[in-house]
């Protein structure tokens, strides 16, 4: 028994996303693992886009469910950048649909050894001052920026979103300095 | 040509920083704390650092993969009964599989010990069929060790007995309608090995004799609700039930194309509130009674 599952199991893994995806339509183990290939990449963009934890697994959990859903349609290329189309609408629709509250766990006590309240203040201040910077970008600069913060390296993104990795490094150089300047405004007018 | 505090730009130059910038960035990518490219813009260097290190709070915890789990396989096991076309949730047939894939299953079922024909036979429904996703689950629960994730399953009685199991508080619905029976309680619980981590629902039944169903889910989990997102906008909407704000929904996926069928369910979703973080869902959804009918029921719940 064990090595029946086992087997299906170890020949799944050895799949390519594409390969899984095909599998996937008809077999929800071989969904399972492209979900634990990809949560943390949908997670993080989630996160990143949402800002808060509770809205990110939301959104994680819809991304996946649509991915599943929508299975039949996919119809090849990267299974990645498929999956951040989706993630894309999905946080979109988020934002559309939030009301603005905060998320219960990310307004937790710290625990010891933590920053205070004000240094957790300033903190939470820097990082909404980053990401406002980040919302205000190209999409594309935004997306090969958030994708590098995923985890994912340049050949990666340039795959996912379909452009030269060339494309991808001159995106991401354009994005950090229109970032910096971005973030010398919102500091200088705080100031 | 661009300048910017003293660092100035031409194209050439932002190919060439394009490339210390890939170098930069695959090193923090490596876990390298201070990367040391020659010639690279420090503030640039500073920025790439800080939005690396912020990232790192993006990171899910244990306790949101945790959630995220329980939530996808809630969603995938509701996926898999739709796209079977199955009318009842008790009432599973062979869903859509490939014939290699349903071999599969079966050659692994005719191999299992005594101890999975047993797990299996929990899962089966009046009329004797299981989904194969069923057998798999059941083939997980029995075959290998708990922390490779199943649902630890358990019926009981009465949902006083649920209680027991529950780590929230289960209120008993005083008002569903004559016709529909109790038919089943099940308590199930994700086994993370955090104790503290809410991953626990429970499922009350109902059926009538005709075999209409009424069903009540309370606890850390939202199946149906996923079709939220995937129902028309008339279909769909948000009301206040006891105070709390609760979601609609009538009709589910027909296909996986997304043909809506409205006849199919009726769907009242209400988010109780979050415990430690985890958002508690009460959720009631029939394929016979109307959003006016379960909002009656679940104001009832105590």
């Amino acid at each position: 028994m064990a090595d029946g599952l086992g087997s299906r199991s170890a020949l799944l893994e050895q799949l390519d996303d594409r390969e899984l995806a095909g599998e996937a339509v008809a077999d929800p183990d071989a969904f399972r693992l492209l979900y634990e290939r990809h949560v943390r990449t949908v997670f993080r963009f989630c996160k990143r886009r949402l800002g808060d934890t509770s809205a990110a697994e939301d959104a994680t959990s819809e991304v996946f469910i649509k991915a599943w859903a929508g299975l039949s349609s996919f119809r090849g290329g990267s299974f990645t950048a498929w999956l951040i189309v989706i993630a894309r609408h999905t946080v979109a629709d988020f934002h559309r649909r939030r009301r603005p509250t905060a998320a219960l766990d990310e307004i937790r006590e710290p625990a010891d050894g933590s920053p205070g309240p004000e240094a957790s203040a300033v903190e939470a201040g820097e990082r909404a001052m980053l990401r406002n910077a980040l919302a205000e970008l190209s999409e594309d600069q935004r997306l090969v920026l958030e994708l590098q913060l995923a985890g994912w390296r340049g050949p990666e993104i340039a795959e996912a979103l379909n452009k030269t990795p060339a494309a991808v490094k001159m995106l991401r150089q354009r994005a950090l300095r229109r970032l910096r300047a971005q973030l010398a405004s919102a500091q200088g007018e705080t100031q | 040509m661009t300048e910017t505090n003293g660092w100035t730009t031409t194209d050439h130059d932002e190919q060439v920083e394009a490339e210390l910038l890939e170098r930069f960035w695959d090193e923090l990518a490596s876990d390298v704390e201070s990367p040391q490219v020659a010639q690279l813009d420090p503030e640039l260097a500073t920025l790439s650092r800080r939005l690396h290190l912020d990232a790192v709070t993006d990171d899910p915890s244990h306790e949101s993969l945790a959630r995220l789990s329980l939530r996808i396989d809630a969603g995938l096991s509701d996926a898999v009964n739709w796209r079977a076309g199955a009318s009842r949730p008790w009432r599973r047939a062979w869903p859509l599989w490939r014939p290699r894939s349903a071999a599969a299953v079966l050659m692994a079922a005719a191999l299992t010990s005594m101890l999975l024909l047993a797990g299996i036979m929990q899962y089966r429904g009046e009329d004797g069929a299981i989904s194969a996703a069923e057998v798999l689950r059941a083939a997980r629960a029995a075959a290998v060790p708990t922390h490779e994730a199943s649902f630890e399953r358990t019926e009981v009685d009465a949902i006083a007995d649920a209680q027991e199991l529950a780590t929230f508080h289960v209120r008993t619905p005083h008002r569903v309608p004559d016709e529909f029976a109790a038919y089943e309680v099940v308590h199930q619980r994700w086994p993370y090995a955090d104790e503290e981590v809410h991953a626990d629902f429970v499922l009350v039944r109902y059926r009538t004799p005709e075999g209409h169903w009424l069903e009540i889910w309370q606890g850390f989990t939202a199946p149906y609700l996923s079709f939220q997102t995937l129902a028309p906008e008339d279909r769909t909407g948000l009301l206040s039930v006891r105070g709390k704000e609760a979601a609609w929904i009538e009709g589910r996926p027909l296909d996986h194309s997304g043909t809506w069928d409205p006849e199919a369910q009726t769907t009242l979703g209400i988010l109780e509130g979050y415990e430690g973080g985890s958002p508690r869902f009460t959720v009631l959804a029939s394929d016979a009674l109307s959003v006016e009918d379960l909002v009656g029921i679940a104001e009832s719940l105590q």
